[in-house]
């Protein structure tokens, strides 16, 4: 297992498969962005890397229903300070997707051979290292064919224009990235179409502010 | 189906009919009864009278009412703490008691602050499974395991308060009066006691007001002192004595004239009775409980009681004397437990939470029957259960 770093942790592996692994986060509404990278070790692996697909905050306690807490007068972030338990009392999780592992330096574009131990600290992957997780796009495959709570097609945009800015918003990467989606959705182009409208969209927007 | 509800449901019609009429029986009686209280005259009649139910005794008026208290809700810590026990099977091969006290430390001010958790405790040597008394050995189950989780709970919150912010109170779910130990034979009260009125001692010298909040109380001290009021022995120049003038009622002697107050709680008098009824946030008078267990504590440890309006019923709540005394620490227990009742829909938010912190899951307790289970083998033992166990286990039809 690689020596993962302590102040990068976001929180820690509490249900485990070999295709995804679910992450309570060690903060209250601090979870990863959707699409992003993280990182866990592994036991006979050196880390496995996921992609976040899903995040939801809820009650500790599945049979308590959370209620309304606030008032015209007491509202958002005073509330929490004027609740101090809730952040006992509820929880941030979030889902992600094991899309590679790395073994003695090199790395995979496979699903892990284990899935990451229960209770292994999960973290951020750094800026520096999207690169060299990205600079194939063979992954793409897994979240394309990905069924969870967020639609795939969502999950591909998210993801896209997370690499995108975490590149250094590298346009030649998103054009390699969207002529893989075109190859991979190449008998479903209504398909094709949803990711890279909703990638689009989001990216006139940028370019307009 | 083992039970057939056709049958029962004619007579619970008849019972609920027969409560119904009784209940509204009187309704003028009592409203004069009311009118007439006279505070001194009753409290004399309290203090002579020989009657087989409990009665409260008015530290003050007794149906005084106070509003929520000036009281800086927003800086306060409140300490709160409740426990669960999982008890082994006496069919089991191992005997122990697991005392689980989930705790809750809540601190407002400019530095919110909570603390959750559950300590566990395993009860499993000589000492703490056995009362000696002489030669005889006594189990420690049932009411004395309570008590003793009780004092358990104390501790823990007394141990909680150290490095909270003041002003603190501390919350117990449910009674402060020990009235499981009533009945108990004499070394069992001497054991639990002894524990009880030292941690009680210690919130006295601490200083750290300490109360027991019971939702949905049964209780019916104050109606009781209200039959007192309606009884017309003092009349016939006689203390009240309730088993003489049940006695006479059966012989056909007499009209038993109490008969005018209703079969109600303390709760439905301070929460719907026009006059009587106190709003959100109001407190009644104190009153102290005529317990004969807390006689056996020092006066200023013994246990007296309110009710308050949590904004969705009455609670009763219980405190010691020597806080009752004293206005300012009075009006804190008052002002925090209101304040927690407000951020928690009517029942303590510290409380809440402890509770949900000490429960012990099914799961978990077979959980622990397995461990023990497994240590056993691992010792080489494998553990017989009893057939009656087995049996259990295996249900078969």
């Amino acid at each position: 297992m690689c020596a993962l770093h302590k102040s990068r942790r976001i929180g820690e592996v509490v249900e485990t498969s070999t295709v995804q692994f679910a992450v309570e986060c060690d903060e209250l509404d601090v979870v990863p962005e959707l699409g992003s990278f993280v990182r866990v070790g592994g036991t006979g692996v050196d880390a496995i890397y996921g992609i976040v697909a899903y995040a939801e905050t809820t009650a500790v306690d599945p049979g308590r229903r959370v209620v309304r807490r606030g008032s015209a007068q007491l509202q958002d972030r005073a509330l929490y300070e004027a609740n101090p338990e809730l952040r006992f009392v509820l929880r941030s999780l979030f889902l992600a997707v094991a899309m590679a592992y790395e073994h003695s330096g090199n790395l995979m574009f496979l699903v892990p051979p284990f899935p990451p131990p229960l209770h292994y600290s999960v973290e951020l992957v750094p800026e520096g290292d999207v690169g060299r997780l990205t600079d194939a796009c063979a992954y793409f495959a897994l979240l394309f064919d990905f069924t969870g709570p967020v639609p795939a097609e969502q999950l591909l945009a998210a993801h896209l224009y997370y690499v995108y800015r975490k590149r250094g918003q590298d346009w030649d990467w998103l054009e390699r990235a969207a002529k893989e989606i075109a190859r991979l959705s190449k008998r479903d182009y209504e398909r094709s179409l949803r990711v890279l409208g909703t990638l689009e969209a989001v990216l006139q927007r940028e370019l307009h502010r | 189906m083992t039970l057939d509800l056709t049958k029962i449901v004619s007579e619970l019609r008849r019972a609920v009919a027969v409560a119904v009429a009784h209940a509204q029986s009187g309704a003028d009686e009592f409203v004069d009864l009311l009118r007439r209280f006279d505070d001194v005259e009753v409290l004399q009649r309290v203090e002579e009278a020989r009657t087989s139910w409990l009665l409260a005794v008015a530290l003050e008026r007794y149906f005084a009412r106070y509003g929520v208290p000036e009281f800086h809700s927003l800086n306060y810590s409140c300490v709160a703490t409740d426990g669960s026990i999982v008890a082994s099977d006496r069919h089991g091969p191992l005997h122990y008691a697991i005392v689980n006290i989930g705790y809750c430390v809540l601190e407002y001010g400019p530095h919110p602050r909570a603390r959750l958790g559950a300590e566990p405790t395993v009860l499993w040597k000589d000492e703490d499974l056995w009362i000696t008394d002489g030669a005889r050995r006594i189990p420690v189950t049932g009411a004395a395991l309570a008590a003793r989780r009780a004092v358990m709970e104390l501790e823990t919150g007394l141990r909680l308060c150290g490095d909270v912010q003041s002003p603190v109170a501390v919350l117990q779910d449910g009674t402060l009066i020990p009235w499981g130990l009533e009945g108990q034979t004499g070394p069992v009260v001497a054991w639990a006691l002894e524990r009880f009125a030292t941690v009680l001692q210690e919130y006295r010298q601490r200083k750290i007001p300490v109360a027991g909040v019971i939702s949905y109380p049964g209780s019916r001290d104050v109606v009781n002192v209200l039959r007192v009021a309606a009884c017309d022995y003092p009349q016939l120049g006689r203390a009240v004595d309730c088993d003489d003038c049940l006695a006479r009622v059966q012989r056909g002697e007499r009209h038993q004239a109490c008969r005018i107050v209703p079969d109600v709680t303390d709760r439905w008098l301070f929460g719907r009775f026009e006059g009587i009824q106190l709003s959100p946030g109001e407190r009644s008078a104190c009153y102290r409980s005529r317990s004969t267990i807390l006689r056996q504590l020092p006066e200023e440890d013994q246990i007296v009681f309110f009710y308050l309006h949590t904004g969705s019923e009455i609670a009763r709540v219980e405190i010691p004397l020597w806080i009752a005394a004293d206005q300012r620490l009075l009006e804190a227990i008052h002002g925090i437990i209101w304040d927690q009742c407000c951020r928690a829909r009517g029942y303590p938010l510290a409380l809440q939470e402890a509770h949900e912190q000490a429960v012990v899951h099914r799961e978990e307790r077979l959980q622990i029957e397995a461990i023990v289970d497994q240590l056993f083998a691992d010792a080489g033992l494998i553990q017989e259960r009893s057939a009656k166990e087995r049996s259990k286990r295996v249900r078969f039809a």
